[in-house]
């Protein structure tokens, strides 16, 4: 009965432990897709938290994608600021260690324009650019500095 | 632990320099102070970049991914330790030559036993000098163990290589 008991509380655990927290929800993907996300990942795995940014910078959390793909594709509301949040987990169900590092900025995506995140993680070396592409001309450009930490103008 | 070796690392820099009861106040006194001390060293290179893309990635990358705070919890069965640290990084440029300074200040966690310079006791100096139109000579002035991911990012910085941010929970 013991030994029973012990093997339904691992399953508990493993199957909690494999599943993830459940904080997280998955971004529902509804826009039409104006967002790029490209990435070169090794040894931890990442994610990107949407929120959408209200009056007074009060942000709400949309939903996570998970940045399992090199390429993945979604779609972000225009003419209002989202703000993003890459982030870096590094666990491992065998180790008591964890580590977790993030990169964030706020977007103010506009109509006619396309957006490219580049995201990599590479032998404990992070990068994250953001580039706008204007769908007309095919002019690409790197945001970067107080343009990606404008919130809600 | 790491964050607990690197306080070691810049009490050592003023300890064993003779300093038991002041720090580098400066990047000056830093540089001075790096040579005789203990886990710590000068490094000298040369990168075949031209100093003007060593001195802008200095000045991109440094404010995007050294301005930062890092939170470590450590935790056993006996203990439990939470350590604050605050980074602060500092580009001055001239022409032929580019200063990156970074600095720690420890918001929680580790005890201040010195007086300390405002944005936090000197961690690493880095040089950038031109030499010629397409090499620039780094000397580097800063822990010799621990911070891995820091010198790696820098050395990025300087050679083109991987540029990136470090992860500061390594």
């Amino acid at each position: 009965m013991m030994r029973i008991y012990f093997a339904l509380v691992a399953l508990v655990f493993m199957v909690l432990s494999l599943g993830g927290c459940a904080t997280t929800r998955h971004y529902k993907d509804a826009l039409p897709h104006n967002l790029k996300v490209t990435s070169k990942i090794e040894s931890v795995t990442a994610a990107l938290d949407i929120y959408s940014v209200g009056q007074q910078c009060k942000i709400t959390y949309l939903g996570t994608v998970d940045i399992d793909q090199d390429l993945l594709e979604i779609g972000i509301a225009t003419g209002k600021a989202s703000y993003l949040v890459v982030s870096f987990t590094n666990s491992s169900f065998w180790s008591s260690s964890s580590g977790f590092t993030h990169y964030d900025f706020s977007l103010l995506p506009r109509k006619a324009y396309r957006y490219l995140i580049d995201v990599s993680y590479i032998d404990n070396i992070y990068n994250v650019i953001v580039y706008e592409i204007n769908q007309l001309s095919g002019e690409k450009r790197e945001m970067e500095g107080k343009e990606l930490q404008n919130c809600g103008s | 632990m790491k964050i607990a070796l690197s306080s070691f690392i810049v009490l050592s820099i003023a300890v064993l320099t003779g300093c038991v009861t002041s720090h580098p106040q400066n990047a000056i006194e830093f540089r001075a102070a790096v040579p005789g001390a203990f886990l710590a060293k000068v490094e000298k290179y040369e990168v075949s970049q031209p100093f003007q893309k060593v001195a802008s990635r200095f000045e991109k990358m440094a404010p995007k991914c050294l301005n930062v705070t890092i939170k470590t919890v450590s935790q056993s069965t006996t203990s439990y330790q939470v350590i604050v640290t605050e980074y602060k990084p500092t580009v001055i440029r001239s022409e032929d030559r580019a200063e990156l300074h970074v600095q720690q200040h420890h918001a929680q966690g580790v005890m201040k036993i010195t007086e300390e310079p405002e944005g936090g006791y000197y961690l690493m100096v880095v040089d950038a000098i031109k030499v010629d139109e397409g090499t620039t000579r780094i000397e580097y002035y800063g822990p010799s163990a621990g911070h891995e991911s820091i010198i790696k990012a820098i050395k990025g910085w300087a050679s083109g290589e991987n540029v990136g941010c470090p992860d500061l929970t390594k």
